[in-house]
């Protein structure tokens, strides 16, 4: 072991060791967490690939001195992210003739502390091919690129069981202010219509963010920008020896940075839609996504490669239909069925993901994605006589319509079933969706229905909070420090399908204290007993879930006058309360109302005095209400919230954060209750 | 799937002289074909042997609500030596790890077919094999099928129930595959069995000691029969010891001559509820159990027992050799891998210790200085010493010094008692001079220190052999514990209202000794410069003073950055810290530390913290409701699924909590409250009082809770509930201001 006196590679460990027990704050013991971290420091420090005794270039650390005294809270930038697009001919796995585009991106960042650190990520999978990916650094003036490769790992999401998400990414540290490195990447999208889209910003500062396209007369290509007002974009074209050169570029970009909730980045955010229409090859005119019509054909064709054979799920039908004699119970009964029995396991490696499981397979294995379910859920329906249609649709993260020929528009796969002149829209995995309601994630949404060669396009209905509501009702009395009394809850819509999703799925033996803890609103004062349900096999009902209910530590005792606090669960939804540094509104995802009726009666020798003050409060997606009305020796406090729509925008975040400021005040309120 | 809580490991564990790490990442892929054939018929044979615990497929009456029933489960492990090579090639001795494993579950709800919808299997080898099948509630039998299987990335767990044993203790990274089971539904049964073959080349090691497991018997769902079997040749021993009523490990014949069989049955456990102050391996019926490989008969300075005896426990003797003979071989190991020796370590630190002038120093004080220099090195790893190196490291340099010291055995109090040692590993080393005891150096630790883990328990004074392989002199001695005036947290709290009066503006000066030091110690320094005035604490030379002016200016720059990430990191870290202990938002946060307790003369830990806490203040009409006494943040809840208790009480260790909490009044109010507030429960067992008055403008709040012993028996758990709940129950207490009239 090296003892001599401290150096500054010595300092670089101790910043670095130190930075690396702050990542992993959340350890427990000293004893533990010094050997734990030790694994983790030996595994990053693995992957990190030091920068090494690199010198930055005195006009680069006075461009970094001055450039840090702009972005403050950032730790590097990039100076400049250009990509360039080229397009060819080729072949796809399926024999077609398809485009493939080739890009060429260069990197350059900039360190803005003396120690910082970037990861640079390059997604691929078995349509986009990363064929180029290097690091360089600085030394001086000239960069040397690094011998080593990216990290290679599977990005595969939680919830998906096999895919063929890949990325490769290069820790970058840096151990000066001024300390640069450039990042090279080549790749090529082996049908132009797997490059979708490209947003400008980055999740760090960018200077300059340019994307060029060199486009051949062979080929028409439209560049849908989207969300371009408000943002200054430059945009060229220009014509040269046979090609037209299509240049975006956007300065001075913020960072982009992930918040709780945020509304999604589609939204929001400026970017662009490249839009193969067509090309030609050899004399033949070859479409690509000209309209939508172009998206439904290639759809169609890979959802009709799945193989469907009816004569096996025959059986199965008739087993699900036994005992039913009207159409609209058979219906629910297959639907009740696909959502019950099957599982979501997904495979999405390469075609998987856009050609459905067959329905026999799905129903052999017992699992299925989104688009194996529709398409189980279609034939059994079709099968039995009904006419139903195997759909896609883009769930709400994603803003566009289908009149947008893209591949980005759709996201999952439905049901639409055409029945007594209404189309219903079964999701096969909104598991315990009651017929007829439709989850909020594709509310609103257009959906693009399968009809043999041609296709039709509904919206989802969108609803208000007032459908799925959480009401809430009990009845207190007064016992000594104690209240207790009977409360019931009762849910509606989404409210009740989430809760069937979540107790349906529990262990037997944890189902009753789950039932139990849901009339304690996570309050540990609460203590609820006697818990009955309405019937939960029932997906269709209203979950009423009701019991007797003690709750401690809500009644204060003070110089003979009692104090009380009726609001034992507000729902001040203090998640929501946007803080000083935040940059983007709201996406809840739901829409629901609450509505409570809390009701104390005391003694008739008894009164209730220091009674809050009414609140009203109404704003365009939200609004609530709150007023303790007194009668004689009982006391009702009535409160309703409706969350009307699921987005709060930027611009009003002020109100939002004084209307929950307000709710919570009004929540915060007691009442004293004092001899008459 | 969980983690398994059955094979835990020590972090200090054995000598490996093989072990496999790939850098490569795999990439997930599907089954090579051919792999399918061979994977079955490997596994086939399994089948055929006979397994009555296998035989029935119905579950007790008694666990019909259990989300599942783990109707069999059973690890077989063979160790076989083989040599192979002679005269025209390499002689190699390879030591074979042949597995086989049977599980058999019924899944009763969705919850547990969910948690099996997906299976894994090891296909490393080409002898391995995997069969998974069915069994559905009308008895039809269904196999899963392979095909469809993907690799697993490497670096991903392998839950609980599917990594092979060989796996588990080498570390090693065989590839493994996932496979989802179709047509699973509740009421299924499903099974598989498997059988894997793992190699380790033993040809230049003599001796390989392999990761100790410990079997915590009850598991996620009740087990009706689990059984664990080792066979070995007679080129390994076997160890085991039952705790806390688990059956025993037995010896039976085995069918190849020259093994021995090992066999562990346990029948009908119930799952165990995740409950306050349980030490598991103190409470849980559990067997732990491990395998040595020797190349000789007699393999000297091991732990181990005879050829085929199924060793359960050791004499003092055996354990003070072992220990003295480890702790002897320290000096020729590395410090950390690949570092220079312990040996060189140590010249190292005396040569540094003679440089800041130790030659007349007083003992005490020169081992003040020795500990200090031996912690300031370890402050700049990532990895903390063992404790048999920290002994061996620190004894040295007394002894370089002429200072005698004595060395201690014993085992860590969470883990047994000192006659239950079976494992090297297990034991823990402390060095005594005269009358104080001196453990191993964390990043925080002064001389003196006691570890939590290491307090109350039996030890032994073990000394050098008068001759090698002679006897050994071993005293027994306790090691001592604590009491709740060791271990104290003393919180120093003003506050009063913000001018809107809608919220509490707190300065809090929080105060730390003993083990609640140890406790809270890391979050106080995280994100202060401590690290780098270290070297004064043993009395060596400042960075900065060899430095040409050049090196220098890099430093200030460097130590100014370190400085100004650690000043924006701070707040938004005490922040969360703050908002997770009041569950509430905090604002205005500010931190400073005042003393960091690293040294002898300042031990206590000691910072304040400024903020704003927003729920605190309620209002009724014109007064206000002030909860003052939740200014002591959560306190534990006993809920009611825990309020029968079965086990005794491990609370690891006394301690002390003190609140002294000062609340302006605001101008124009008088307070109330103040009687009702006043609060005090106190037994053998530990106590809690709240103490309200008024004085001087202020209420002053007097709050104290105690713990006044590590272990208590359950029977005086109505005592415990007492004065827990009146903790609890206090903390959501207000005082009222009224305005004056």
């Amino acid at each position: 072991m090296n003892l001599t006196p401290l150096k500054s590679t010595t300092l670089m460990k101790i910043f670095s060791a130190t930075r690396f027990r702050q990542q992993f704050a959340v350890l427990p013991s000293f004893s533990c967490s010094k050997l734990i971290r030790c694994f983790c420091f030996i595994a990053i420090a693995q992957c990190f690939h030091l920068a090494g005794l690199t010198q930055a270039h005195p006009a680069d650390v006075a461009q970094a001195e001055m450039l840090s005294k702009k972005y403050k809270d950032d730790n590097v930038i990039c100076l400049s992210s250009y990509h360039y697009f080229t397009f060819d001919k080729g072949k796809n796995s399926l024999d077609e003739k398809v485009v493939v585009i080739q890009e060429d991106a260069e990197m350059e960042f900039l360190s803005l502390k003396k120690y910082s650190a970037l990861t640079y990520p390059e997604f691929y999978n078995k349509f986009i091919r990363l064929k180029t990916f290097k690091k360089a650094v600085k030394m001086g003036s000239k960069y040397i690129t690094s011998e080593r490769s990216g990290i290679d790992r599977s990005v595969t999401d939680e919830n998906i069981f096999f895919d063929d998400s890949r990325v490769q990414y290069f820790p970058i540290r840096f151990t000066e202010k001024g300390a640069t490195a450039r990042i090279t990447v080549k790749k090529e999208y082996t049908d132009g219509k797997y490059l979708t889209r490209l947003f400008f910003h980055m999740p760090y500062p960018v200077l300059e963010q340019a994307f060029e396209f060199k486009v051949p007369e062979w080929l028409s290509v439209d560049f849908k920008t989207m969300n371009f007002d408000g943002f200054k974009i430059e945009k060229q074209q220009t014509k040269k020896g046979g090609y037209t050169n299509y240049v975006f570029i956007m300065k001075d970009l913020p960072a982009y940075k992930s918040e709780y909730k945020r509304i999604g980045r589609a939204y929001t955010d400026p970017h662009i839609i490249i839009q193969v229409k067509s090309f030609e090859s050899k004399g033949e005119s070859l479409k690509g996504f000209d309209k939508t019509a172009d998206v439904y054909n290639w759809n169609n064709k890979l959802y009709n490669l799945a193989g469907n054979d009816k004569e096996k799920i025959k059986s199965t039908l008739s087993k699900i239909t036994t005992g039913y004699t009207n159409d609209l119970d058979k219906i629910k009964a297959i639907y009740y069925w696909v959502q019950d029995k099957i599982r979501y396991i997904a495979y999405e490696d390469g075609y998987s993901g856009y050609i459905p499981a067959s329905s026999q397979d799905v129903i052999t294995n017992k699992y299925g994605d989104c688009k194996g379910m529709a398409n189980l859920l279609t034939e059994l329906l079709k099968l039995a006589g009904y006419d139903a249609h195997f759909t896609w649709i883009g769930t709400r993260q994603l803003p566009y319509t289908q009149s947008l020929p893209a591949l980005c528009v759709n996201n999952h796969a439905i049901t639409t079933l055409y029945y007594n002149g209404k189309e219903y829209f079964l999701d096969a995995t909104e598991k315990y969706a009651p017929f007829g309601e439709n989850a909020y994630r594709i509310q609103g949404k257009e959906a693009m229905i399968a009809n043999g060669d041609k296709f039709d396009l509904k919206t989802v209905p969108l609803t208000t909070g007032n459908e799925h509501k959480i009401f809430t009702k009990a009845d207190f009395s007064l016992n000594n420090e104690l209240l207790t009394g009977k409360i019931q809850v009762s849910l509606t819509g989404n409210e009740r399908k989430d809760f069937h999703q979540v107790y349906q799925e529990l262990p037997i033996s944890g189902k009753e204290e789950f039932l139990s803890s849901y009339l304690e609103f996570n309050n540990n004062n609460v203590k609820a007993l006697d818990v009955k349900t309405s019937d939960l096999t029932n997906r269709e009902l209203a979950v009423n879930i009701s019991g007797n209910i003690e709750l401690d530590n809500a009644v204060h005792t003070i110089s003979g006058d009692k104090y009380v606090n009726l609001d034992f669960f507000p729902k001040t939804l203090g998640q929501y309360m946007p803080d000083e540094k935040r940059v983007a509104g709201y996406d809840f995802d739901y829409v629901l109302s609450f509505e409570d009726e809390l009701a104390l009666t005391i003694p008739v020798t008894k009164k209730f005095t220091d009674i809050p003050e009414k609140l009203e409060l109404n704003f365009e997606g939200y609004d609530f209400k709150g007023e303790y009305i007194v009668t004689g020796n009982k006391i009702t406090l009535k409160k309703s919230l409706a969350i009307k729509k699921s987005i709060i925008n930027k611009a009003d975040l002020t109100s939002w954060k004084n209307f929950l400021d307000s709710i919570k005040e009004f929540s915060s309120y007691f009442f004293s209750i004092t001899d008459k | 799937m969980q983690k398994s809580k059955s094979f835990f490991r020590l972090h200090a564990f054995v000598l490996f002289l093989f072990i496999i790490i790939t850098q490569l990442a795999f990439a997930q892929n599907y089954i090579d074909d051919d792999f399918l054939d061979n994977i079955e018929s490997n596994a086939r044979f399994m089948l055929n042997e006979p397994a009555p615990a296998f035989a029935d497929n119905i579950i007790p009456d008694k666990w019909k609500k259990e989300s599942a029933v783990i109707m069999g489960y059973s690890r077989s492990v063979l160790f076989d030596r083989k040599s192979s090579g002679g005269f025209f090639s390499r002689k190699e001795r390879s030591l074979y790890f042949l597995e086989k494993v049977r599980f058999k579950i019924k899944l009763n709800d969705n919850n547990s077919v969910q948690a099996f919808s997906e299976i894994y299997f090891r296909y490393g080898a080409k002898e391995d094999g995997f069969i998974a099948r069915i069994i559905k509630a009308d008895g039809t039998v269904a196999n899963v099928d392979l095909k469809n299987a993907v690799g697993i990335e490497s670096g991903n767990n392998i839950p609980e129930f599917f990594q092979s044993f060989f796996d588990q203790i080498a570390y090693s990274q065989y590839k493994y595959y996932k496979i989802p089971v179709a047509n699973l539904e509740p009421g299924d049964i499903l099974e598989y069995i498997t059988t894997t073959k793992s190699r380790l080349d033993v040809t230049s090691s003599g001796y390989i000691e392999f990761e100790p497991s410990y079997e915590v018997c009850s598991k996620k769902y009740p087990v009706a029969h689990n059984e664990i079997i080792f066979e070995t040749d007679d080129k390994s021993f076997f160890k085991s010891l039952s705790l806390n009523g688990a059956p025993q490990f037995v010896k039976e014949n085995s069918a190849e001559k020259n093994f021995f069989r090992y066999v562990f049955k346990d029948k009908n456990r119930d799952v165990e509820k995740d409950i306050n102050f349980v030490s598991p391996f103190l409470q849980y019926p559990l067997v732990k159990f491990q395998v040595i490989y020797s190349n000789s008969d007699q393999a000297k300075g091991a732990l181990i027992g005879e050829k085929g005896e199924l060793k359960k426990e050791f004499s003092k003797e055996e354990l003070a050799r072992k220990a003295w003979e480890d702790y002897e071989m320290v000096s020729e190991s590395s410090l950390y891998d690949g570092s220079p020796s312990v040996q060189a370590f140590i010249n190292t630190c005396w040569a540094e210790l003679k440089k800041t002038g130790i030659k007349d120093l007083p003992a005490e004080q020169y081992i003040n200085q020795a500990y200090y220099l031996i912690r300031n090195r370890i402050l700049f790893r990532n990895q903390y010493l063992n404790d048999k190196k920290f002994a061996h490291i620190f004894g040295s340099l007394l002894f370089q010094r002429d200072i005698k010291s004595d060395l201690i055995i014993t085992i860590g109090n969470n883990v047994g008692k000192l006659k239950e040692i079976l494992f090297g590993q297990e034991i823990r080393y402390i060095i005594k001079v005269d009358n104080k005891l001196y453990f191993n150096v964390t990043d925080y630790s002064n001389p003196g220190d006691l570890a939590e883990n290491l307090l109350d328990n039996e030890a032994y004074i073990i000394y050098a052999p008068a001759k090698k392989g002679g006897q050994q002199e071993i005293k027994p001695f306790t090691l001592p514990g604590t009491l709740a005036t060791d271990n104290t947290a003393e919180i120093v709290i003003t506050t009063e209202l913000s001018p809107g009066k809608n919220s509490l503006l707190v300065a809090r000066t929080s105060s730390y000794k003993g083990i609640h030091k140890a406790k809270n110690i890391d979050n106080a320094l995280r994100f202060t410069p401590y690290i780098l005035d270290d070297y004064k604490n043993y009395g060596g030379n400042s960075p900065m003073d060899n430095m040409k002016s050049k090196e220098l200016e890099d430093y200030n720059n460097s130590i100014r950055a370190l400085k100004e990430e650690y000043k924006k990191q701070k707040p938004e870290f005490v922040k969360e810290s703050l908002q997770s202990e009041y569950n509430q938002r905090v604002g205005n946060v500010h931190f400073n530390l005042i003393n960091d307790g690293r040294t002898q003369k300042k031990s206590t830990l000691t910072f304040k913290e400024g903020f704003e806490l927003t729920d605190f203040v309620r209002k009724a009409g014109k007064k206000y409701l002030v909860n003052l006494a939740g200014l002591t943040g959560s306190q534990l809840q006993i809920k009611k699924g825990e309020r029968e208790r079965k086990y005794d009480i491990d609370v690891r260790y006394p301690r002390a909590f003190s609140w002294a909490i000062t609340f302006k009044i605001p101008d124009g109010y008088t307070t109330e409250g103040l009687t009702e507030l006043n609060k005090k429960v106190e037994n053998e067992t530990g106590s809690f009082s709240i103490v309200a008055k008024e004085e001087n403008g202020s209420v002053i709040l007097n709050i104290a809770k105690v713990y006044n012993a590590r272990n208590i028996s359950k029977t005086k758990w109505n005592e415990m509930l007492a004065f827990i709940d009146a903790a609890y129950n206090s903390s959501f207490k207000y005082i009222l201001l009224k305005p004056k009239q």
